[in-house]
């Protein structure tokens, strides 16, 4: 089974190149769904895999890669990365697909969507170091092809700011790691063989000598906050999105918070666990004004791809808070605020699109009376947003609980912030889907959603159903690897 | 090997009300993705969609009301973990005649209005969720009953494209109910979840001491979160901003799917609760909150120009009259009036909007009087058992009794003027329903006494009454009644009466918002969530507009940016400076003196091709002579 991961990997970029070799229209898109179905299909298996009872055989594959430098091409599927796994390779499919009859360089966009599937996936299943920061840094690079050709007007600024952000971050972190390398002997990437070894290590920089603990850790999380983005470094992402389809956008959105919170949560837990436990107020902190931050930003919100980057935000705030609990509960409601935000920001996303590919507009003003036509549509829409503010039967409601839980046994105080936060974005995503569908309808004719579009929403919203009712499988899976993780070190 | 003595027709009636419920939910949303499929249907579709279940409750009802559970499992996490969720479901006589009474109501509902395949879909829905509350063991599995309610209340909008006569205000009046709905599911799903992670599960049926868990913070906060949300159900008059607008179509589908089931899914979870409010702070606090909250409703109520308003509002509010009392009954007691008031609702939806003939109002007035709990129905031991504790809680009994005055009075004010629906929309399916409904919200058949245990000092027990298994399970409950308790409800009830019938001679429904029409905008904007939100949505929006416009994009994205920038200007400055300076030293007048050996590096620099033709040369003329040697 553990070659199954380089295919759960690889297969979208085995896609692309399949894509090069031959142009054909309908072999490309054949080629390019085909890719992203058996990367899903294999993240199902990979899960399936997965005992709950036994959280050290969990699915890995780890070959030597530059034996001299200790580099190793190590993978691995566990519960840190599970959901975060299981939602991108489920969303890319319908990423695809949504760009399905794209009018300007169709294989283009299909072949980018690929490989930056590729550099997710690797990203969140590296257990190397080195192999992290190699998938880390791929990410920037189809995300920049991607908006600057297919964006609105800015698109190259916001795509050149995309991309100096990213190169500031992947230095943080390179240097970071770098310190991580050279302050251990014998010298290793592999957070295997680093696990407990940091503890009381320092590096020295310049004749310098720092903890290792201090230095290393602070760089890294540096680098991750800029990716996930956090405010007040999230300026990019915002500009990012609000110049590319709203389907870039979520793409964009994958490659962002699930990721970064995933890595960190890896990292710190495994490698600085004291550290972490010595700044878990400051990480409450810094997921609260995230929080805090993208709900204001969301009240003002005009465009439904704004709508989507504070609603990230504020995703990426609460999931902050789950990891900054340092308790079983919160980690394992962590990683479903970022399954269950990442599937909703999808059928956000996706509906976006529709609406923009009929009215021309992003600009929620411009719409009304959306449900009159596309009934359909503001179902999806509406359990998209049931999921957000965690209505139960979606698995929002599950997230919600699991991190209320966390969070109580940490302090109170958190969760009623949390619930204010909660409670504003409820009352304001209620008057946005009335504004844009219900009342009078202001476009004059809106046709009916098409069979590829009902296949991009429909098994999204089955998803969030089906999870919400059935979560147990998921919440096994994640829960053993959060206990393995901090029997080791607890924070708290 | 099968274990036949398991098999029985009581141990099959839970997993087959179970199975109803979910055919009941798959059948109403494949109604709805094939609405155009089913139109042809439209007769047979609820019937079809609630048959099974109601079918299993009348056998469970044949078979002697005795409770059915299935054990509680584990939903999230392991059993024996502390935080872990826990599912469960339970048929018991509650749950089986809230479920049946529904049912029917919805029935009589459809067969006589007649209407869309959506608006049939979402009563079908409604029905499950209501009937998965009414089953649940654990607070969890309510929960899921409500979130699914919540989803209905936006599926009579769905179609309205079809419909000619489509009510404008639809979305407003979804608008608010969802608020409400979704606001009070989100803070009491955080009040249980903090319950669960102190180790407090909410199982409806174990032991759970919620006054003990408040003795922490955590429990604290977690228990008052829980008792809010809840409490966020039962405010219609949330809603008071959609009630002054004008709209058509059938009320009874609006009041059932917009308002009565969160109110009453509330109600049930609360009364799942009983042992943990009965008698404590938190059943206190509960009927002081649904005291102000009713007084609240009494503003908006008496500034409404609608009557179907006023009816769709009046109705809304039962829940919480119910509310205001049952905490401090005893448990057989406040059974019956739950049961019964559910009752009295269900008849009055039907029997409230009639057209003003003798028979309309009579039977309207019948229902009205079991709502407030008058002698002769279910409902009048608990509400007589409330007010007899008028010396032990005078404040409370008396702000009670006040607002039973008011409300009976709207209520009989109500009733006097009639509803809005000019043509009798009489059928015999309203009058079999009402009298099914009287027969079962009357005292002898619910708690087996004539008067419903509502006078003191009287067992008039009906003979063979004792026996029955419903009847029984009550009778070990003894209520403390007194003639001061029978004679406060009674006199209230009186005399609303007398003031709605005097108020009833005006021309308008209320007087008060011609009179005092500042004071109806002000109570029509204070209890609207609408309102509010946009109140709010200023608040928040103001201080969001600065922080991304002034401090994030003027701070951040210029004022740095532009420092850097100037940082990076005054280098290139400094740069190019040097090199100027650079450039004197090694070329112009400073250095005059190693022009010479500077342009022997530049012939070699500048000359490259020449460089190597002179290499080339040279190791051609080498290899020349060492191969001729």
């Amino acid at each position: 089974m553990k070659s199954l991961i380089p295919i759960l990997v690889f297969a979208p970029t085995i896609g692309a190149i399949l894509q090069v070799l031959n142009p054909r229209p309908l072999f490309c898109r054949t080629v390019a769904i085909l890719a992203t179905v058996i990367s899903a299909v294999t993240a199902g298996i990979l899960f399936s895999e997965i005992d709950p009872q036994n959280p050290i055989e969990t699915p890995q594959f780890i070959v030597n890669w530059i034996k001299s430098y200790s580099i190793h091409f190590a993978l691995e599927v566990d519960g840190l990365n599970l959901l975060p796994t299981l939602a991108t390779a489920l969303i890319f499919p319908f990423l695809i697909i949504s760009e399905w009859n794209r009018s300007f360089a169709r294989r283009g966009i299909h072949a980018l969507l690929l490989i930056l599937e590729t550099a997710i996936l690797g990203a969140l299943c590296s257990v190397d170091l080195f192999l992290l920061i190699f998938f880390l840094m791929m990410i920037p690079v189809p995300l920049y092809f991607l908006s600057s050709i297919w964006g609105d007007e800015g698109r190259e600024k916001a795509s050149f700011r995309m991309i100096s952000v990213s190169l500031v971050a992947s230095a943080s972190l390179f240097l970071g790691v770098l310190i991580i390398f050279h302050g251990l002997e014998p010298h290793t990437f592999l957070i295997g063989d680093l696990r407990g070894k940091l503890v009381g290590k320092t590096a020295e920089i310049f004749g310098v000598s720092f903890e290792m603990n201090q230095i290393a850790f602070g760089l890294i999380t540096f680098a991750l906050a800029l990716r996930a983005p956090i405010w007040p470094v999230h300026g990019w992402c915002r500009s990012l999105i609000l110049r590319a389809p709203a389907s870039i956008g979520v793409a964009t959105l994958l490659a962002g918070y699930p990721v970064a919170v995933t890595v960190f949560t890896r990292i710190g837990y495994e490698l600085f666990p004291q550290s972490v436990g010595s700044h878990l107020d400051l990480l409450m902190g810094a997921g609260i004004i995230t929080a805090i931050f993208g709900t204001l930003s969301l009240l003002q919100e005009k465009d439904l791809r704004g709508i989507l980057v504070s609603f990230s935000s504020i995703a990426t705030g609460f999931s902050i808070i789950g990891v900054g609990t340092g308790l079983q509960t919160g980690l394992v409601g962590s990683q479903f605020i970022l399954f269950s935000t990442a599937v909703g920001l999808a059928i956000w996303g996706f509906s976006s699109e529709i609406l923009h590919y009929r009215s021309k507009t992003y600009l929620t003003e411009e719409l009304s009376g959306v449900m009159k036509t596309l009934p359909d549509l503001g179902v999806s829409t509406l359990i998209a947003l049931a999921c957000f503010v965690g209505v139960p039967g979606t698995i929002g409601f599950i997230s919600y609980s699991l991190l209320s839980m966390g969070s109580f046994n940490y302090h109170p105080g958190i969760i009623i912030v949390s619930l204010v936060v909660a409670t504003v974005v409820s009352g304001f995503l209620i008057q946005v889907f009335r504004q844009i569908f219900l009342g009078e309808q202001k476009t004059a004719s809106l046709s009916a959603l098409t069979f590829r579009e009902r296949v991009v929403l429909f098994p999204l919203v089955f998803v969030i159903v089906t999870t919400g009712f059935i979560p147990s499988p998921l919440v096994e899976g994640v829960k053993m690897t959060v206990m393995r993780i901090l029997a080791q070190g607890s924070p708290n | 090997m099968i274990n036949y003595e398991t098999l029985t027709l009581n141990a099959a009636l839970l997993p087959a009300f179970i199975v109803a419920i979910l055919f009941a939910i798959s059948v109403a949303i494949g109604a709805l993705i094939f609405h155009k499929q089913t139109q042809k249907a439209e007769s047979i579709l609820l019937p079809v969609i609630l048959l099974p279940g109601l079918l299993t409750l009348m056998t469970y009802i044949f078979n002697g009301f005795d409770s059915l559970d299935w054990p509680i499992v584990h939903w999230l996490f392991r059993k024996d973990l502390p935080e872990s969720l826990h599912i469960g479901f339970i048929l018991d006589p509650l749950a089986a005649l809230s479920s049946l009474v529904m049912g029917v109501l919805l029935l009589s509902v459809v067969i006589r209005n007649r209407p869309r395949t959506a608006i049939i879909s979402a009563m079908g829905l409604c029905w499950a969720a209501f009937s998965i509350v009414a089953t649940a063991k654990t607070f969890w599995v309510a929960a899921i009953g409500l979130g699914i309610g919540s989803f209905t209340q936006i599926v009579p909008i769905l179609f309205s494209v079809e419909e000619k006569s489509e009510n404008k205000n639809n979305d407003l009046r979804w608008a608010v109910c969802a608020k409400r709905t979704w606001i009070g599911l989100l803070i009491s799903t955080v009040g249980a979840s903090g319950l669960a992670a102190t180790g407090t599960h909410l199982d409806f049926f174990n032991e759970n001491n919620l006054v003990e868990a408040m003795k922490n913070p955590t429990g604290l906060i977690a228990v008052i979160l829980l008792f809010v949300g809840v409490l966020i159900s039962f405010l219609p008059m949330s809603s008071s901003i959609f009630l002054h607008e004008k709209r058509s179509g059938f009320y009874e589908e609006e009041v059932i799917i917009g308002e009565g089931l969160g109110g009453w899914s509330a109600l049930i979870v609360l009364y799942r609760l009983y042992p943990n409010i009965h008698d404590t702070v938190l059943g206190f606090g509960l009927e002081w909150a649904a005291l102000l909250i009713l007084m609240g409703s009494c503003v908006v109520l008496a500034f409404l120009e609608s009557k179907r308003s006023a009816i769709y509002f009046w109705l809304t509010n039962t829940p919480l009259m119910v509310l205001l009392v049952f905490p401090s009954i005893s448990s057989g007691n406040a059974l019956l009036l739950i049961i019964g008031s559910f009752i009295a609702y269900c008849g009055l939806i039907i029997a409230f909007d009639h057209d003003r003939k003798a028979t309309d109002q009579s039977a309207a007035g019948f229902f009205f009087l079991g709502s407030l709990g008058f002698i002769g129905w279910s409902t009048s031991g608990g509400i007589v058992e409330f007010f007899s504790l008028i010396e032990e809680r005078p404040a409370l009994c008396i702000g009670a009794i006040i607002i039973w005055i008011i409300f009976s009075a709207f209520g009989f004010r109500i009733l006097l003027r009639g509803g809005e629906t000019a043509n009798a929309r009489n059928s015999p399916a309203k009058w079999i329903t009402l009298g099914l409904f009287a027969l079962l919200g009357l005292a002898p058949v619910l708690s087996g006494r004539w008067s419903g245990g509502a006078i003191p000092d009287v067992s008039d027990w009906l003979d063979q009454a004792k026996n029955w298994p419903w009847v029984s399970g009550l009778v070990t409950e003894t209520a403390k009644i007194n003639w001061a308790g029978f004679g406060s409800i009674h006199a209230a009830i009186l005399i609303g009466g007398l003031l709605g019938a005097f108020i009833s001679r005006q021309s308008e429904l209320f007087p008060f918002s011609k009179s005092y029409p500042r004071a109806g905008i002000a109570a029509r904007g204070v209890f609207g969530l609408v309102f509010i939100s946009k109140k709010w949505a200023a608040f928040l929006i103001k201080p969001g507009k600065f922080l991304e416009e002034k401090v994030f994009l003027k701070v951040w994205e210029k004022i740095i940016p532009s420092i850097v920038l100037t940082g990076f200007n005054q280098l290139k400055f400094a740069g190019e400076k040097a090199n100027t300076a650079t450039d004197r030293v090694t070329s112009n007048q400073y250095a005059y003196f190693l022009s010479a050996p500077s342009k022997v590096v530049q012939w070699f620099h500048g000359g490259n091709v020449r460089l190597y033709a002179w290499f080339a040369i040279g190791w051609v003329l080498i290899l020349s002579i060492y191969l001729a040697r």
